[in-house]
């Protein structure tokens, strides 16, 4: 099993090439057969499969038999795994970041206190998330 | 005014950047990151220190229990830079499996602490790439182009 910064690594590797980066973003409007794909650009079909296999394998794209034709369309699942890590150490951080403003209040001396009492307190939104 | 909320994190390639500004002297933020087991974690978490070696390759361990007394996973890493109190390195990885990693994956957190009318400006920056060299393997062209693809897909 491929761990998440393991995805999230070949994500990016994958995308870390510009004929890569084209085709995701023709794919983006909507799919196409390889020929299509590699109409474009001045390179073999077999390097435009190349390319492809490597963004399959960072599960960006998807391709498909269509009788002769392989057809491709964008699969979000490999951004999805980035999002989440994004998403996951936003929240954590946040809170920490909530109670250290806290811990930092508490353990300050107490004519800080008293200097800072109320001062941040309801200024603040609540984050609602738990 | 002042701005205590996080700010939105300039993430095009993939890391988390937060900046808070905390009312104490540098050095007191600065010293509350070699002690995270007082307030590190969301609020269901309390978490306990095992081990502890805030010099430059040393380590640190947390055990992130639930307030309710429920298990929860371990966090380690190495320090890797510590400039007190501009500017603190270390690495973080989950021990155990956890939804936001398997046991091995390290990723990179780094802080820098400015002095500001008396108050403490922390950055925090939380890198998804575990090395300097894997960070340098991906090409810098990409940069930005990673919000485009997003919106790209959300269409």
């Amino acid at each position: 099993m491929m761990t998440a910064s393991a995805r999230i690594d070949r994500t990016f590797s994958a995308l870390a090439d510009p004929t890569r980066r084209a085709i995701i973003q023709r794919l983006a409007s909507g799919e196409a057969t390889v020929t299509e794909l590699a109409r474009p650009f001045a390179i073999s079909l077999p390097a435009i499969s190349r390319h492809l296999r490597v963004l399959e394998a960072a599960a960006l794209v998807r391709q498909e038999r269509d009788g002769q034709f392989r057809r491709c369309r964008l699969d979000a699942e490999g951004l999805q795994s980035a999002a989440e890590w994004l998403d996951f150490y936003r929240h954590f951080w946040g809170e920490s970041l909530d109670r250290l403003d806290e811990h930092l209040k508490s353990s300050s001396s107490t004519s800080r206190a008293d200097k800072t009492k109320g001062r941040t307190h309801g200024k603040r939104k609540t984050r609602a998330r738990r | 005014m002042e701005n205590a909320k996080p700010a939105p994190g300039a993430e095009s390639d993939l890391s988390l950047v937060i900046t808070r500004s905390f009312d104490a002297p540098r050095e007191r933020v600065f010293d509350a990151w070699l002690d995270p087991a007082k307030w590190i974690g969301p609020r269901n978490v309390r978490a306990e220190t095992l081990e502890s070696n805030p010099k430059v390759g040393g380590r640190y361990r947390i055990h992130m229990r639930g307030t309710d007394g429920s298990d929860g996973p371990i966090v380690s890493g190495f320090y890797r830079e510590i400039i007190r109190p501009e500017r603190l390195v270390f690495t973080w990885a989950w021990e155990t499996a956890h939804s936001q990693g398997m046991p091995g994956d390290e990723t990179t957190i780094t802080l820098t602490f400015r002095e500001r009318g008396g108050k403490t400006e922390m950055t925090l920056r939380h890198e998804g790439f575990a090395t300097k060299e894997s960070r340098d393997s991906h090409d810098k062209g990409w940069n930005g182009s990673f919000d485009k693809l997003a919106e790209l897909l959300a269409a």
